[in-house]
């Protein structure tokens, strides 16, 4: 009875919100309904723990869960998910609440949900799942997460041996996990022309999550993640995977599994990992390549990470970074390098603003190969933010770029970082800064445009 | 005028340098060009191979993973003389973040286990249940010189010294050894900052500095140029401005 109150308090506040605030409320109400009652989440009925599938790990979380709905729903599958990236306790409580009947039945053919890495032992010991998809354990948001291994630990408190697990081949970390179950499905990505190695005489591999010595790669794909071998135990990427992405041609963005040809939704290296580990699973659940690859063709994601913006005569092309997240950075980084015109670069680092205290933290930015960029011919740097502007500028300078090509804007201000790039003799300007600031310049840009 | 020609080491690039710590040998180097001084600096990869660390004059650690540190701690047991005979002839050692926790006597983790560390000085580190991460700011004097040092701190460990061991610094704004005010751990050469990332580029006074030690070790007839840096000292101001108007943690 407590519990079906409790539900009815939670779809009440989940309609209000939807009537004063239609975007919000991923997570609200589920935050609430969890402080009355701790273990509210495990009552829900109709789930059945063989079809629920956990997507968890640093980069590719939301995508990737996007993908496979999107994949499960084009093949007929009715799929409850967690599709708006609130992945901790409170937003999958908010998603059950959203799915569910008055009485606590949920009805779906599978339950997919996106799970916060650290948050996965909370929400597991209420909802269990037998499919478990890490993409990657990699640096990210150190404040909460600490170092990558403190992940690791949170991850090895709830996977066990019954799960099925799907693991990136080429991502030691995830890749280690295969211990830890009887059932492993593998996935990864070919070597392609976007495919690098690292020559440069203070490039950092990384240390084997077995042994600690020194990790080799023989090609990387994304920072960190490629075919890799450790010379001192044998923990190596699989020679033959399950699933492995090939015959890559960013061009006609196509590639091939098993001969099956996909249509790439997004031509960029970081989202091939996205798009093989969504072939394993929805193969391991029994879709034929075929049916996945339909599916492939009609794939928006959410938020895509390059937009345009329109600024008096110039168009200003903006790529979207996850705060102290140097794989979103590099990916961003390479995005512009691969533009060689000359160009205008302007990065907007900021203070990290995720809970208190707040803190100026930009060595991520180190932790980025930023020489691609500055062999692509660009004509000016432009730091901006208000405090950490300086930060970011010496980025740069350390790395041998002349400080006059550098302009610091100590200044969060739209108008002033639009104008000093507008000022430039140059059409062709890259920005890269955090959602936030840049929701912020769009709306600027848009009220301006408006008012000429 | 005498040729300046100093060693330096990297240790161990590949297995720690989890903060953009490898920005600090680029600032080594960056830092000796504009001195005049010939920096050679190695690399060494793997802590099973043995190192002759008294022939380098500066020792840099970066942050590592405390798995990791425990790891390369074992390994490097056995040429611990080799560290210790380093350590008494001047070579400076910078150890960043995390890896303060090689030198310590003992290391525990947050499961209650505990590790020998390789015992360089008085101290122990424990393992903290949660991640720490804020501004770092404290005052220090490094080699005859005082100065500020402005960096970030992720706490993975807290750090207790034992009575006699002296502390790098004072905390001016943030967390330190483990909330009470001291920073840091300093004997012989040995500087010991939790202060992690790129900590010589935020700070090159502290770079310079280090370089005129080693100078002065080597009994260098020399006299280096005067370097200023403008927008090392707008960052480290604008960060204190950040800090003087930022919500206040509660410990």
């Amino acid at each position: 009875m407590r519990f079906r109150i409790e539900l009815f308090l939670g779809k009440a506040i989940i309609w209000l919100i939807s009537k004063i605030a239609p975007n919000k409320g991923t997570s609200f109400p589920g935050k609430i309904i969890n402080r009355l009652d701790e273990k509210f989440l495990g009552q829900f009925r109709g789930i059945d723990n063989e079809k629920v599938i956990f997507v968890t790990g640093t980069n590719g979380k939301s995508t990737l869960t996007n993908l496979l709905f999107h994949i499960l729903k084009k093949n007929g599958y009715n799929v409850v998910a967690n599709l708006e990236g609130a992945n901790q306790k409170c937003g999958v409580t908010t998603t059950l609440m959203k799915n569910a009947s008055m009485s606590g039945v949920v009805r779906g053919e599978y339950f997919l949900f996106e799970i916060d890495e650290r948050s996965m032992y909370q929400i597991y010991r209420h909802v269990k799942a037998k499919h478990v998809v890490v993409t990657n354990i990699q640096k990210d948001q150190v404040q909460r997460n600490g170092d990558p291994d403190y992940i690791v630990r949170h991850l090895e408190r709830v996977i066990d041996k019954d799960m099925i697990l799907y693991l990136n081949n080429d991502e030691p970390r995830s890749k280690a996990f295969e211990a830890m179950s009887d059932d492993v499905h593998y996935f990864g990505v070919d070597e392609n022309d976007f495919s690098y190695q690292k020559t440069g005489q203070w490039d950092i591999s990384m240390p084997c999550p077995r042994c600690g010595r020194p990790v080799e790669f023989s090609f990387l794909n994304i920072e960190n993640v490629g075919k890799f071998a450790c010379l001192f135990c044998g923990f190596a990427s699989e020679k033959n995977p399950e699933v492995s992405v090939g015959k890559i041609d960013f061009t006609l963005g196509r590639f091939y599994v098993e001969g099956q040809s996909f249509e790439m939704p997004y031509h960029v290296p970081f989202m091939l990992y996205n798009y093989s580990a969504a072939i394993a699973v929805a193969k391991n659940l029994g879709l034929a390549l075929e049916d996945i690859s339909s599916a492939f063709a009609t794939f928006i994601n959410i938020g895509g990470r390059i937009e345009t913006l329109r600024y008096g005569k110039k168009d200003i092309k903006y790529i979207r970074i996850k705060q102290e997240n140097p794989e979103t950075l590099q990916s961003a980084l390479d995005s512009v390098a691969a533009d060689n015109n000359e160009k205008v670069f302007v990065l907007g680092l900021y203070e990290i603003v995720d809970f208190v205290p707040h803190y100026t933290n930009t060595f991520y930015a180190y932790d980025c190969d930023v020489s691609k960029l500055i062999d692509s011919n660009v004509k000016k740097y432009i730091c901006f933010s208000e405090y950490v502007c300086y930060d970011t500028a010496l980025r740069f300078i350390n790395e041998g770029v002349e400080p006059e090509k550098v302009m610091i804007l100590p200044t969060k201000d739209a108008r002033e970082i639009f104008k000093a790039a507008l000022e430039q003799d140059c059409d062709n300007i890259y920005l890269i800064t955090w959602l936030k600031t840049f929701q912020e310049i769009k709306n600027f840009v848009r009220q301006d445009n408006k008012q000429q | 005028m005498e040729s300046i020609k100093l060693k330096a080491a990297f240790l161990y690039p590949d297995i720690f340098c989890l903060n953009g710590d490898r920005a600090n040998i680029t600032a080594l180097s960056n830092t000796a060009i504009k001195l005049g001084v010939d920096m050679q600096i190695d690399r060494i990869n793997l802590p099973d191979e043995m190192i002759d660390f008294a022939s380098y004059d500066i020792v840099y650690i970066p942050s590592g993973e405390l798995k990791y540190i425990l790891m390369v701690a074992q390994a490097l047991r056995r040429q611990k003389d080799r560290l210790q005979k380093a350590i008494e002839s001047g070579t400076i050692f910078l150890l960043t973040g995390t890896s303060v926790a090689l030198f310590a006597e003992k290391i525990t983790r947050d499961d209650g286990s505990v590790y020998e560390g390789l015992g360089l000085a008085g101290y122990e580190c424990r393992e903290r249940a949660t991640v720490y991460g804020d501004d770092l700011i404290f005052s220090a004097t490094v080699f005859g010189e005082e100065m500020n040092i402005t960096g970030c701190q992720i706490g993975m460990i807290d750090t207790f010294l034992n009575e006699g061991t002296a502390p790098l610094g004072k905390v001016l704004y943030g967390y330190g050894n483990h909330g009470k005010g001291d920073e840091g751990i300093l004997f012989n050469n040995c500087l010991l900052t939790n202060a992690l990332g790129p900590v010589l580029i935020k700070n090159p006074w502290l770079t310079v500095a280090m370089i005129k030690q080693v100078i002065h070790n080597n009994n260098m007839d020399v006299a280096l140029p005067a370097l200023s840096w403008p927008i090392e000292e707008s960052s480290a101001k604008k960060i204190w401005e950040f800090i003087e108007n930022k919500e206040k943690p509660k410990r």
